[in-house]
């Protein structure tokens, strides 16, 4: 068991201290880390990079800090995964992506079946089995709750039916959390159930999406009578909508955390690649980095609140749009600030750029759209008088 | 009652129904206080001075009920004197400079052969009389100090301006400098005063902010079109949960501020402020429709509060650009820290720091701590 020495008198001298050390291990490592300091030209290249980075930081313990150690982690507040994905890309170095669909994920996992996280935690945080998320549907996108993607009880198994779409990291992925219907088909929110499914299951296709930047960043899968064992069961059968919104509040922490490291160190390149002297680029990069600030402290004190056991209301709605906010400024900026490179040049990080550009565009639209986030905030957090339908 | 953005900063110290009270108490103060001296009577009969002894922060409750209630007063100056150390100057006021030679930490005004060349402006003191001492913030050789000059060497005027209830004195002039006494004050003095009343400052344009969203909600709540409520209709919504974001989100960085004095932090929380209350004054005159931008609704007076307010201590649009312009000076792109920091972990970016690139890594001293195992 690695041993952080003293042990530090409260969470958040912990956390401070913890800091320093991933700080100090990261600049000692510099060799060890140069391979992931770079921009891939796939998703596939980009999620194999990943999955090396994981095991490294797995082995080296800075991976399972801040995971429960029931589940493979070496224990402490959750605010130690949040300091190591800061301090590498504050480093310059990516976090590998798969950390960005665990933070969504797993908290769902360790309360509501914590003998699955159990089970399965260690070798997604190694990076030997990583996961995806199946939610949205073809017919159900912002209405997730009209999903129709049905699992059947047969004996101990669930036999599952129907189609999920917009998977990210689905070309990787050997497992998918899948929101599917247990109840009727008219059931709504209250007929659904989360199954973790391992993807290689006979019955199961699954397919890459070619998206705007051309790269495969999301798939659909296709079930056709896959039999899942029922302990794969992610809290309990007609549970799935408490455990997916459980899982939301984790998107506007964790996940959006992660997001805002990686939105600073882009534009962390870009100021290193702009004249600041000029007072429009000033202001352009100035107001790029209050955006990444406001969602910064934002979701940072919602990471601080989730892991004070604090059940987050409506209001946490707020930190998904400042975060579709930030992704979509800082690529903005780097279109306006660098013209010429963002339209003709054919290098590798300008290639990256126009990724992320397409990439971010989608910050407004998963995880529930800029318009339903709107809604919710006008509905539950102003109480202004309700919409007609 | 509704919370304001100042409660989560209190209630570390202090419980929900205090902070309540204190609220109401405060809300009653502005409400009947016309001037700085009444207002200062009625903050002592509150025993405003003890709770601030115990609990800095809700200096953060004040300011934003003097914007919530409209009122004007001099209680900034007391909050930037105070944090100068010159706590103990009656009659004094400071002139807040336009956008000048000063840096974004400490803006001041600038010198030219030895004599003080100033455009600024102070606030009444009292009922509105001209006060008697100037503190002017003046920066020369790259060092920026407070200088006293007599009230009558600037001949202060009464201006009304944009915001012609706001008690503001026009303060401009060349002074020579042999005129003026330079007060006691280290340029981390005047560092640590901006930070602090640019939180104040933060806090009030908040308290401005939230009123006209609670006018706006209630407005088109009330007002029917087309057989149903103003408010149902999905533009208008959004257009006040938008102004809702801005003002949260600046609310959270108001409150790192006051945890963390690093003044980046307030100069970051000062202009998401000024951005939050322009931006929901906005929305509010739009959805409040005609009658909201009739003299008699409140919406144009928090307008001309607000933009008067702003304007102090760097507005938000010259704070972005020299906000932009200050983070790319360090080895490393600066990051406000939500998680504390301490112990070695600070001044990463401290400012004039050298010109490497941000993609470095932070230069990190070793520490001797053992370290999880296998390489």
């Amino acid at each position: 068991m690695p041993d952080l020495g003293c042990e530090p008198v409260d969470g958040r001298a912990r956390v401070i201290e913890h800091r320093k050390l991933v700080r100090a291990w990261i600049t000692e490592n510099a060799d060890t880390l140069r391979p992931f300091r770079t921009e891939h030209a796939t998703t596939e290249e980009e999620l194999d990079a990943g999955v090396e980075f994981l095991r490294i930081l797995y082995d080296a313990g800075w991976g399972r800090f801040g995971w429960p150690q029931e589940a493979g982690g070496l224990g402490g507040p959750p605010m130690l995964r949040a300091v190591l994905y800061d301090e590498l890309e504050r480093s310059g170095c990516p976090a590998p992506l798969q950390y960005e669909l665990l933070e969504t994920f797993v908290p769902a996992v360790l309360a509501f079946a914590p003998a699955v996280a159990a089970e399965l935690l260690p070798s997604a945080l190694s990076g030997e089995m990583c996961w995806a998320q199946g939610f949205s549907e073809p017919e159900a996108g912002s209405d997730l709750a009209s999903l129709r993607c049905r699992a059947t009880r047969d004996g101990d198994h669930y036999v599952v039916r129907g189609q999920k779409i917009w998977g990210s990291q689905g070309v990787r992925a050997a497992r998918m959390g899948t929101l599917v219907r247990t109840g009727a088909l008219d059931s709504r929110h209250k007929g659904l159930s989360m199954l973790m499914i391992d993807l290689d299951t006979p019955g199961i296709e699954v397919r890459p999406i070619r998206y705007a930047n051309g790269r495969n960043e999301l798939v659909e899968v296709f079930f056709d009578d896959a039999r899942v064992p029922a302990d794969r069961l992610i809290g309990a059968e007609g549970q799935g909508w408490a455990v997916a919104m459980f899982l939301l509040q984790y998107e506007r922490g964790g996940y959006a955390w992660v997001r805002q490291a990686r939105i600073g160190r882009l534009l962390a390149d870009l100021v290193s690649r702009v004249d600041l002297t000029e007072d429009g680029v000033a202001h352009r990069v100035g107001a790029t980095w209050l955006a990444q600030q406001a969602l910064r402290v934002r979701c940072g004190r919602t990471v601080q609140r989730l892991a004070a056991g604090e059940s987050l209301g409506p209001e946490i709605s707020i930190d998904k749009v400042l975060l579709g906010t930030a992704e979509q400024l800082v690529c903005d900026a780097a279109l306006a600030l660098r013209r010429s490179n963002f339209l003709y040049s054919d290098d590798t990080a300008d290639q990256a750029w126009r990724d992320d550009w397409f990439y971010t565009r989608a910050a407004t639209l998963y995880g529930g759209t800029a318009e339903i986030q709107r809604s919710i905030i006008a509905d539950r957090v102003l109480g202004l008088p309700k919409e007609r339908s | 009652m509704t919370a304001g953005v100042s409660d989560d900063l209190l209630t570390a110290a202090l419980g929900a129904e205090e902070i309540g009270l204190l609220r109401e108490g405060l809300q009653a103060v502005f409400v009947k206080s016309g001037d700085t001296d009444s207002l200062a009577a009625a903050l002592v009969d509150l025993g405003w001075d003890d709770v601030v002894a115990q609990v800095p922060e809700a200096v953060a409750l004040l300011f934003e009920e003097q914007g919530y209630g409209g009122a004007a007063s001099g209680l900034l100056d007391a909050v930037v004197l105070t944090a100068a150390g010159l706590g103990d100057l009656p009659g004094a006021a400071i002139v807040y400079p336009l956008p000048g030679p000063g840096g974004l930490f400490d803006p001041a005004a600038g010198t030219a052969d030895g004599r003080l060349d100033f455009a600024g402006v102070a606030r009444a003191n009292g009922s509105g009389s001209i006060p008697e001492t100037l503190i002017v913030p003046v920066v020369a050789d790259r060092q920026t100090t407070l200088v006293r000059i007599a009230g009558s060497a600037l001949t202060p005027r009464p201006i009304g301006g944009l915001d012609p209830d706001g008690g503001w004195l026009e303060v401009t002039g060349t002074v020579p400098l042999d005129q003026s006494a330079t007060l006691a004050v280290s340029p981390e003095g005047w560092v640590t005063a901006v930070a602090a009343g640019r939180r104040a400052l933060s806090a009030e344009l908040l308290g401005i902010a939230r009123r006209a969203l609670e006018v706006a909600v209630q407005t088109v709540t009330a007002r029917h079109q087309f057989g149903r409520a103003v408010g149902s209709f999905q533009a208008v919504r959004f257009r006040l949960a938008e102004a809702k974001v801005v003002i949260e989100s600046a609310a959270d960085l108001l409150r790192l501020a006051f945890r963390d004095t690093d003044p980046l932090a307030a100069a970051t929380a000062k202009a998401l402020a000024g951005a939050a209350a322009d931006t929901t004054l906005r929305q509010a005159m739009q959805v409040c429709g005609a009658m909201g931008l009739t003299w008699e609704f409140p919406l144009h007076h928090g307008y001309r509060r607000a933009t008067a307010l702003d304007g102090l201590l760097g507005d938000t649009d010259n704070l972005t650009t020299a906000i932009g312009r200050y983070i790319g000076t360090g080895p490393t792109l600066p990051q406000l820290e939500p998680f504390g920091k301490g112990n070695g972990c600070r001044a990463t970016h401290a400012p004039n720091s050298g010109s490497g690139s941000p993609k470095c890594p932070a230069p990190t001293p070793a520490t001797p701590t053992n370290r999880p195992g296998g390489r």
